[in-house]
């Protein structure tokens, strides 16, 4: 008995990036792997097929050398798998688990919160994401990296031209320039930072990079703090961005957080906003050898894409998924991946949005609204891939 | 070699489980490859998600292996209260030691 071959979806691009939720919906009525001319990759958007293409290194791998990502970053650890990849993973760990997140870093990121919204809470009005959530971001990665002096506007100046870098699939000259020189001064600011830190180790990335068991180069730690910052900035900015909206055109949900103390309905707060709008809506794999995944015939060196936005508004999974709603049942989403290279990110991002950005917004801004309404669709978003509302302007009472 | 011990999970729904694990297979993955609803094991066992959190039978605690730093901070963050006889499943390697044993899955891991 022969394999089926994965269905084909026609959708153009221009479509998706018009409105990729309609577009996510096409391809779930197809099955759970769709081929995509439009992408020239197969799209899987079934959220039990993603974990499993995710957990199984052996068949599907994050290597895929001509990818942009790899000339921008290098191969760095997310473009690395099994061992390599694990080596390079469990010596930033040690700065990103919980317990240090609750005991090293909240201080800093209310602190670096506080100090941010200082600068506007007088003026009664603020675009978040160019006032607050880029800047909360740059300034909490910074810290955590260990840097010794770097400013929001490098960081930022960074972190965009390594994004552009990793989405450059049409080749631009100027991208990977702007991309070389970024890369280039990260590792200098790495380099010096961990001189610093091999004699005076404290909780830092950097300061648990170099002081590793499995003896990192300053190429390798070059590399990954490159890959923080692209993915740790953008990410967070866009997530602060989609939980205000969500809470501000659900007064009857915002009055719930409001009311409550513990913090919990803030926790569920950020991961329906997550669920709702996937800030990093895709991963990115390779086929290592053919065969059948998902009930159809993949060829040796397919390329795939899991559609953690996609998957995350599966009906058969989540309850009207459109919807914006805390109090659903909690069930797990996929924003933040799964498997080996599930964000490392995760509970810093939970502490800094979810705890503390988020909580500390909407005590400080009494009357927080929106200063006009805004679409879910068009426009006002960025990219399908790194999905994030690009201004978010709101208005407040002052005394 | 690929010795089978026999464990037990009991999923909130009151239903036993029981399978036959490989010695040296982990109790997550082994919940994993046996399909047991309620071990999510986001992480794959790198000890950063918390999501394979188990309750172990009181009887078997002290054969288990020693629990490390990682988890027992990570033990602080699950999403169904931890107890003294809480472990993340990741962290427990089967052994022969282990038959017999059987695992509480909680209510909730997200």
């Amino acid at each position: 008995m022969s394999i089926a071959t994965a269905p084909t979806s026609d959708i153009a691009l221009a479509e998706l990036l018009a409105d990729p939720f309609t577009v996510y919906a096409t391809m779930r009525s197809l099955g759970p792997i769709v081929w995509v001319p439009a992408l020239g990759r197969y799209c899987v958007t079934d959220h039990d097929q993603i974990v499993t293409m995710e957990r199984d290194s052996e068949r599907f791998s994050t290597a895929d050398l001509s990818s942009p990502t790899v000339r921008a970053l290098g191969q760095s650890i997310i473009s690395k798998d099994g061992e390599a990849h694990r080596r390079e993973r469990a010596s930033c760990e040690p700065a990103l688990r919980p317990k240090v997140i609750l005991d090293d870093w909240a201080p800093v990121f209310q602190r670096n919160t506080d100090a941010i919204i200082d600068t506007f809470v007088d003026r009664g009005r603020a675009d978040l994401a160019e006032d607050f959530g880029s800047r909360l971001a740059s300034r909490n990665i910074t810290d955590m990296l260990g840097f010794d002096e770097v400013s929001d506007e490098t960081m930022l100046r960074w972190s965009r031209a390594i994004v552009g870098g990793c989405g450059n699939y049409l080749d631009d000259p100027d991208v990977w320039a702007a991309c070389d020189t970024a890369r280039s001064e990260i590792d200098d600011a790495v380099a010096s930072s961990a001189d610093r830190l091999r004699s005076e180790p404290d909780a830092s990335i950097i300061s648990a990079m170099a002081n590793a068991d499995g003896n990192l180069s300053v190429e390798e730690m070059g590399r990954n703090a490159a890959v923080i910052i692209g993915g740790g900035i953008n990410e967070p900015n866009h997530a602060i961005t989609i939980a205000v909206l969500g809470l501000l055109t659900n007064p009857e949900q915002r009055a719930q957080v409001e009311a409550d103390t513990s913090g919990d309905q803030w926790k569920r707060v950020f991961e329906e906003s997550l669920r709702w709008i996937a800030p990093l809506g895709i991963t990115l794999r390779k086929t290592r050898h053919a065969g059948e995944f998902a009930g159809v015939h993949l060829d040796e060196g397919a390329n795939l894409l899991g559609m953690f936005a996609a998957a995350n508004r599966d009906p058969e999974r989540h309850e009207n998924p459109d919807a914006f709603n805390i109090n659903r049942a909690a069930q797990p989403h996929l924003s933040f991946g799964s498997g080996p290279h599930m964000c490392m990110g995760v509970w810093m991002a939970r502490m800094s949005i979810g705890q503390i950005a988020l909580p500390t917004l909407f005590r400080r801004l009494p009357g927080l609204r929106l200063a006009e309404p805004v679409k879910v669709v068009g426009d006002a978003w960025t990219d399908w891939m790194f999905r994030g509302l690009r201004h978010l302007d709101v208005g407040w009472e002052t005394s | 070699m690929n010795e089978r011990v026999p464990i037990s999970y009991l999923t909130p729904d009151g239903e036993r489980h029981a399978v036959e694990a490989v010695a040296g297979d982990t109790v997550m993955s082994t919940a994993l490859a046996n399909h047991i609803p309620g071990i999510l094991a986001n992480c794959g066992g790198a000890e950063m998600c918390a999501t394979c959190h188990v309750y172990v039978e009181q009887d078997f605690v002290n054969q288990l292996p020693e629990m490390d730093d990682e988890e027992d901070g990570l033990l602080g963050f699950t999403a169904s209260e931890r107890q003294p006889t809480s472990r993340l499943s990741c962290q427990l390697v089967v052994t022969h030691e282990l038959a017999g044993l059987e695992v509480r899955i909680p209510e909730a891991q997200v």
